[in-house]
């Protein structure tokens, strides 16, 4: 029985990080209706500036920010160079898709060239790896922390998207680009809100599963894309509260797909089962009909 | 308030509007009549900055606005209400007229959405409810509120009575008297000649991409012209 509340907490602290990393991608490609292939890199990104900023002696909540606000900064960035050139020139989205395919590559290479191949580690925090036995369960301070940054993380989302002049602003953005124009709203300007959002959650979220497994490496963000976006399909695309809810799912499946068959099937397993819960709810776990794109 | 002087625009290559000239002075009531596809929204969307103008000048109190983007045409005191009302279906009332209020930096939208809120009960009850929800009629109102959130100067109208209730109607052209009375210049797009005349003192009538006909509210619904093509069978 402690093996099960173990993968339950061990489930909810990697669940917390593929929500993050789920609500950019669900603002990105749900409510914008925009394919970025370059989110999964904009977590490694966050993940190394973490990293960075942690090496270079700064305390861990100043860490995140950097993360937090580099991954919005190059969420920008994906915007400026691929999307807003495309809108421009009329483009359609799957050449935003190879577009930002390519540019996922370049941050790649870049990361690999600046930062190495191998794999990297946090600085050891003696403070984060404090843990309690509870019943035979192990909890981590790190995993706790990591819950409730993630946990704050959704509620700033919520608040900004539900009570912002921003978000409200998004969400109209997201109906109709032409009503957002008829009030008044710059398309343009809210779009890039949107990717900074997505990209700070991105980088957060790097940052954290950086810090859970403690491995950073170039090419983490390539899994973590498949991961978000199969995690915003089976949440309702668009759906904030279904992607939070999908990435703790996906969370649980793996760690006890993990525990219970073999880790050889984590992912076998938890694509899987998503597979079978779509072809029962095919528009998601939570969509509703009004939450639907006009 | 608003001149218009021979204004070319239309959707790609080809203009639908060619040449049209109007005034709509400070604090008047001015609607543009005209059959389906004669180009009224077309000439809103131009005017408003929705779609870009080819040619011609459009004057808001004597200044240049042809080339500005809609965001701020809006700010420098113009605001639409389209036709088909175009609510956020799947926002709040509350958050539709709040978004309404976007190009403002001022402290006073809530006392405007007060203000809204007073003169349209019906969206007051039902503030927290989605709007894609609501009647058309309900729609309509929120659609007004949402453009008055703006504090225009100039209220640009499409077709506001379109697929109401007569009732209903009645209800929104008394609005839109009374917006008028309290000092907002209002230009009206209708299709329903007879009510639109009743508020609007002065009228132009549109047809394919040209002005026909242009005259104070009395004379057009005197106008033999006038009375066959649009009034024809109006209640
Ligand atoms: N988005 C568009 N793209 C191409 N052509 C358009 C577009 N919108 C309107 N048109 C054309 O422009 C002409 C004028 O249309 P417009 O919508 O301005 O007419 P209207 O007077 O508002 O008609 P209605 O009373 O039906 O609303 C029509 O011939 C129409 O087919
Ligand atoms: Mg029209």
């Amino acid at each position: 029985m402690s093996t099960f509340f173990q993968q339950v907490v061990n489930g909810i602290s990697l669940g917390s990080t593929y929500a993050v990393f789920a609500m950019g991608c669900t603002l990105i490609f749900g409510v914008l209706n925009i394919v970025n292939m370059a989110q999964g890199a904009l977590f490694m990104g966050g993940a190394y500036l973490g990293l960075e900023a942690a090496r270079l002696g700064l305390p861990a909540p100043l860490a995140l920010v950097v993360a937090l606000l580099g991954g919005g900064v190059l969420g920008v960035l994906s915007d400026l160079i691929v999307f807003r050139t495309l809108r421009a020139r009329g483009g359609h989205r799957w050449m935003g898709l190879v577009a930002s395919l390519a540019l996922a590559r370049v941050m790649v290479g870049l990361a690999q060239e600046i930062f190495g191949t191998q794999v990297q580690r946090y600085p050891p925090s003696a403070f984060l790896s404090i843990a309690w036995e509870i019943g035979g369960v192990r909890i981590q301070l790190l995993q706790v922390v990591i819950v409730v940054v993630s946990v704050v993380l959704m509620a700033l989302l919520a608040i900004t998207l539900q009570r912002s002049s921003t978000g409200r602003a998004i969400r109209t953005v997201a109906f109709s680009e032409d009503v957002a124009r008829i009030v008044g709203v710059p398309v343009g300007r809210t779009i890039m809100a949107t990717f900074f959002l997505a990209g700070a959650l991105a980088g957060a979220a790097g940052m954290l599963l950086g810090n859970l497994f403690n491995v950073v490496s170039p090419f983490m963000g390539d899994q973590m894309l498949v991961k978000g976006l199969t995690v915003i399909i089976l949440g309702g695309l668009g759906n904030v509260p279904g992607a939070v809810a999908g990435g703790f799912l996906l969370g649980l499946i793996e760690v006890f797909s993990v525990a219970y068959v073999s880790s050889s099937f984590r992912d076998a397993i938890g694509f899987g089962l998503i597979f079978l819960i779509l072809l029962v709810k095919p528009t998601g776990l939570f969509s509703r009909v009004e939450d639907r794109r006009a | 308030m608003l001149e218009v002087r021979n204004l070319r625009a239309g959707y790609g290559a080809v203009d639908v509007l060619e040449g049209i000239s109007l005034s709509v002075p400070t604090g008047a009531c001015v609607c543009l009549l005209g059959a389906n596809g004669a180009g009224k929204t077309t000439t809103l969307s131009a005017i408003c900055g929705l779609i870009p103008a080819s040619s011609g000048e459009i004057l808001l109190e004597g200044r240049e606005i042809r080339r500005l983007r809609m965001e701020t045409v809006v700010r420098r005191g113009v605001s639409l209400v389209p036709e088909g009302r175009r609510v956020v279906a799947n926002m709040t009332v509350e958050d539709n007229l709040l978004v309404g209020a976007y190009t403002r930096g001022d402290d006073q939208v809530g006392s405007d959405l007060e203000a809204v809120y007073r003169r349209f009960g019906r969206l007051h009850q039902r503030r927290k409810q989605l709007a894609g929800s609501m009647s058309g009629g309900e729609q309509q109102m929120l659609a007004i509120g949402r453009a008055l959130m703006a504090r225009p100067r100039l209220l640009l109208l499409d077709e506001p009575s379109m697929g109401l209730a007569p009732q209903v109607v009645n209800d929104i052209f008394r609005t839109i008297r009374e917006i008028n009375e309290a000092g907002t210049t209002v230009l009206l797009v209708e299709q329903n000649a007879r009510k639109a005349l009743s508020v609007a003192s002065y009228g132009y009538v549109l047809e394919t991409g040209r002005i026909s006909f242009e005259g104070s509210a009395d004379t057009l619904l005197k106008s033999s012209q006038v009375v066959e093509a649009y009034l024809g069978d109006a209640s």
